[in-house]
């Protein structure tokens, strides 16, 4: 019988330089190979990492890719088609919605 | 959507990062929808509800989203205790709810979600 599938909800603060990078990108893989569904936010200095390897296959896997909009404005990072740029409501929807939330800050 | 009941936690030095403000601005949109939001500071966090918050790394984010937030929080700030040794409360303009650890323990069994910074 196969795993239920569930909604798991992360959240990434820190930027490329620090391990949560790589946990978030293998958390995320491995959730979505057991066929969960991944909604990853960036925000403050996350939003750095979404040009990294680590982060940029995800949505080719089926990861929900989201930035905070305000945040990529404050480190420089463009804002353009590569993810949903969007505000804190949508944040505030994934924690609501998602059977898991884990915040790496 | 479930409304849930986040706890905030912020541990970072408001006088060297900036990021205990994002903390402040990212509570304040969590709790501006159906979610409750709880706030606690720990350690140097508790700087951000005294007048060198002015000063601070995020000062910005101090004057603009700090009243707001504290407006939506019943029954305020939440402040390991120990942290506040050596303040004068009166010199804060927030409402402050001095807590210990075993204290903060009980808050974060009761929420949902939990965002540390």
């Amino acid at each position: 019988m196969g795993e239920t599938r569930r909604k798991l909800g992360l959240l990434l603060s820190t930027g490329p330089e620090h391990p949560n990078l790589e946990t978030v990108s293998r958390l995320s893989t491995t959730a979505l190979a057991k066929g969960h569904d991944v909604y990853l936010y960036l925000i403050d200095e996350g939003t750095r990492c979404l040009d990294t390897p680590q982060i940029a296959h995800l949505p080719t896997h089926g990861a929900k890719l989201f930035v905070c909009a305000f945040g990529a404005q404050k480190m420089g990072v463009p804002i353009d088609s590569r993810a949903t740029f969007c505000g804190l409501v949508v944040l505030s929807d994934l924690i609501a919605g998602c059977d898991r939330f884990l915040a790496f800050n | 959507m479930a409304a849930r009941h986040i706890l905030v936690l912020v541990t970072g030095d408001p006088m060297k990062t900036a990021r205990p403000g994002e903390a402040i601005r990212m509570a304040l949109g969590l709790g501006s929808g159906t979610h409750r939001v709880s706030v606690v500071l720990r350690g140097p966090a508790a700087a951000l509800l005294f007048p060198e918050a002015e000063e601070s790394a995020c000062a910005d984010e101090v004057e603009k989203y700090l009243p707001s937030l504290a407006e939506a929080l019943d029954p305020g700030f939440y402040v390991e205790r120990s942290a506040l040794e050596g303040r004068d409360l009166a010199e804060s303009e927030f409402r402050i709810v001095p807590v210990d650890p075993p204290d903060i323990a009980k808050l974060m069994a009761r929420a949902d979600r939990f965002v540390i910074f």
